[in-house]
């Protein structure tokens, strides 16, 4: 894969991070996140095998699949052709992003020098991008959704740089035993507060 | 495939069992039976198997291996672990026999023996930093627990979610950073860098000083029973887990300066949990802050390692899980007998008069944990006060502080106990003799037991010492 289509392919990583960091619309975000497991999976495929890659790939998207049906069988999920106006929580959560993004591209290439010689530019920024975007989202919201969003983008994240730096086999079984379970967890705090409401 | 290993009994196993369970599941009685059962053997035999492994029965010889080879790497549970393994399915056995009389989740068996099993895989993986996605596993399976039944996730378990996963790269990347380590010089950055990260990673996981604010929160929304299991086994495994860290890696246990941060930390982490267990208000949160202060002290006695600390550490193990059950217990046991007390100083008033022995075990429970002479965790305690104030004289104070701070917490919750309101007598307050003889007699056997661990340690708690078996490199044998 050239390095033009790796740098649009990260590009298009973060700003799914991004979508699912501003905008408050469950269908969109669930389809960001999908969208950002294939991605991973693309820039992946420069440190593992397609067989291995695509492991990640199945995982994140019954990851994705499990949280939209529990959301769909909420009744809550709305459609993904909904607009409504930008809020001013989006805009700062916007500029947040953007700032996020910027710190990445800016502190790659010093830690690629001094910690992660291994890894490439392209990689760290994905996968630093990944972990604070993931990172401010779990501290600026308590919604189950996305928190558990947050806590995925936050995991893939790492696992995208830890990728580049180890493999075993034992590891990856726990890494998908781990992102499964999340989104359970996930689904039971969306019910749980699907069935507080409605009491 | 060998079966015949000690990983294949004492985690495989029991994974089966709670497998099993989850189908039995909605018949409660039956599957806490099962779960207590099996928790009990389980640490019978733990307690019981010969160290080398090899035993005859009937005639036969048997001989186990210590390691199961999964995907390329390896579970290894050695002789010298038995001990280890049959105290957290001792914890793990207590916890079960008792639930039954409590509301608690109905699935408590079933993940409590799920949970148990995994805390020994985590002492059992190899390479051990793997252990890190095992804890995440724990986290995220004890959640279905500690969410309050009807209820909406509470803030407070979101951020325990947070905080245990954000540990997880910390643990993850420090075990590679280090990876050939042993050959860098002392001063290396690498070694900076790598005891940076486990550091961290171990102070989101245990929740230390200031890292604790999701605690009181989640001990609020949670069953008393279900929040003392969880962050026993936690505590109990990963002080463990550290040790096996210090064991492993030389170049963190010599580092400069490591062990006096430890007891730095253990002693702040101490303070702020005797402060603020002062000024509760809030029984149910109590217990957070008990667990903070066991942090505390524990963190102290790793830091004080080469004073004796070691063994103040083993010799804590089963007084601190007597402790935390008599308390959780004994509040279950009120919260069921009188539902209408949530857990604050003003329902509480008077409840001497209709539960004297319930009231009188909150109190022992809690005068266990302060250390008090002839209690449980008194031999422990006064090892580290005397060891802490010996190395230096600024921790005497701040140690002073924190016991001050729950003994009047102590004094507050029996002025509570035994003053009833004089305005407005609640009339459920009033009608003593509702304690039944067995509920007595529990309560009896278990303050009897922790005075039994004070008196004679030598034949209670030295068998614990056992416990640290296994650090041959942190505690080399005499």
């Amino acid at each position: 894969m050239s390095e033009t289509l790796r740098t649009i392919l990260a590009a298009f990583l973060l700003l799914t991070a991004a979508i699912n960091l501003v905008r408050r619309q469950w269908a969109l975000n669930i389809f960001a996140l999908g969208f950002q497991y294939i991605c991973i999976f693309l820039l992946i495929l420069e440190v593992r095998s397609p067989l291995l890659a695509g492991i990640k790939l199945i995982v994140g998207l019954m990851v994705s699949l499990m949280l939209y049906l529990t959301l769909s069988s909420s009744g809550l999920i709305e459609s993904l052709l909904v607009r409504g106006r930008l809020s001013s929580g989006e805009v700062f959560r916007g500029t947040i992003a953007l700032l996020l993004a910027l710190i990445s591209f800016l502190a790659a290439p010093a830690l690629q020098q001094s910690v992660f010689p291994q890894s490439s530019q392209l990689l760290l920024t994905a996968s630093l991008g990944l972990i604070l975007f993931g990172l401010f989202q779990m501290g600026t919201i308590n919604e189950p959704l996305y928190l558990v969003i947050g806590l995925l983008t936050f995991l893939s994240g790492f696992e995208l740089l830890y990728a580049s730096l180890e493999f075993s086999r034992l590891l990856e079984a726990l890494f998908t035993a781990v992102n499964l379970s999340l989104a359970l967890i996930g689904s039971y705090f969306i019910v749980k507060d699907v069935e507080s409401r409605s009491e | 495939m060998n079966l015949m290993t000690t990983p294949a009994v004492w985690i495989f196993l029991p994974v089966l069992l709670s497998l099993l369970l989850v189908l039995v599941h909605r018949l409660h009685k039956l599957s806490i039976w099962i779960a207590c059962v099996g928790s009990l053997l389980l640490a019978v035999a733990a307690f019981v198997f010969p160290q080398d492994l090899e035993f005859t029965l009937f005639g036969q010889q048997f001989l186990f291996d210590d390691t199961f080879l999964i995907l390329n790497r390896a579970l290894s549970l050695t002789g010298s672990q038995l001990k280890t393994i049959a105290t957290l399915y001792l914890f793990s056995f207590l916890w079960n026999i008792a639930g039954i009389r409590f509301s608690v989740s109905r699935w408590f068996p079933t993940i409590s023996l799920a949970i148990t099993a995994l805390w020994v895989s985590t002492l059992a993986v190899e390479p051990f930093l793997y252990a890190a996605l095992i804890v995440e596993l724990i986290v995220l399976i004890s959640i279905i627990l500690l969410t309050p039944r009807g209820e909406q996730a509470g803030s407070g378990v979101m951020r325990y979610l947070v905080s245990q996963t954000i540990a997880l790269p910390f643990i993850l990347l420090s075990g590679w950073m280090v990876t050939g380590i042993e050959t860098a010089p002392s001063a290396s950055t690498l070694i900076l860098r790598g005891a940076v990260l486990i550091l961290i990673g171990f102070s989101l996981w245990l929740a230390i000083f200031p890292l604790h604010t999701w605690l009181p929160m989640l001990a609020e929304k949670s069953h008393p029973w279900v929040f003392s299991f969880v962050f026993l086994m936690q505590q109990s495994s990963l002080w463990l887990f550290l040790l096996k860290f210090l064991d492993q890696f030389a170049w963190l246990r010599n580092l400069n300066g490591l062990f006096p941060a430890m007891q730095w930390a253990g002693v702040l982490t101490l303070l702020a949990g005797g402060v603020l267990a002062s000024l509760q208000n809030k029984v149910s949160r109590i217990l957070a802050y008990l667990v903070l202060i066991e942090t505390g002290y524990s963190l102290l006695a790793i830091g004080l390692i080469s004073q004796g600390g070691g063994e103040a550490l083993a010799l804590s193990f089963l007084p601190r899980a007597l402790a935390y059950w008599q308390w959780a217990y004994t509040l279950s046991s009120i919260q069921q007998f009188a539902p209408e007390i949530d857990g604050s100083f003003p329902s509480l008033r008077g409840l001497f008069n209709r539960l004297p022995f319930h009231s009188m075990s909150l109190i022992l429970s809690l005068l266990s944990l302060l250390g008090l002479p002839a209690l449980g965790l008194f031999p422990a305690r006064r090892m580290l006060w005397t060891s802490g104030a010996g190395l230096t004289f600024h921790y005497t104070p701040l140690l002073g502080l924190a016991v001050a701070g729950m003994a009047l917490f102590i004094l507050r919750l029996m002025h509570t106990l035994l003053t009833a309101d004089p305005e407005s007598p609640s009339p459920s307050l009033s009608a003593p003799g509702e304690e039944s003889f067995w509920q007595i007699f529990v309560l009896s056997v278990f303050t009897l037991l922790s005075l039994l661990m004070g008196i004679l340690p030598h034949i209670f708690l030295n068998p614990f010492l056992g416990l640290l078996e296994p650090f041959i490199h942190l505690l080399p044998p005499n």
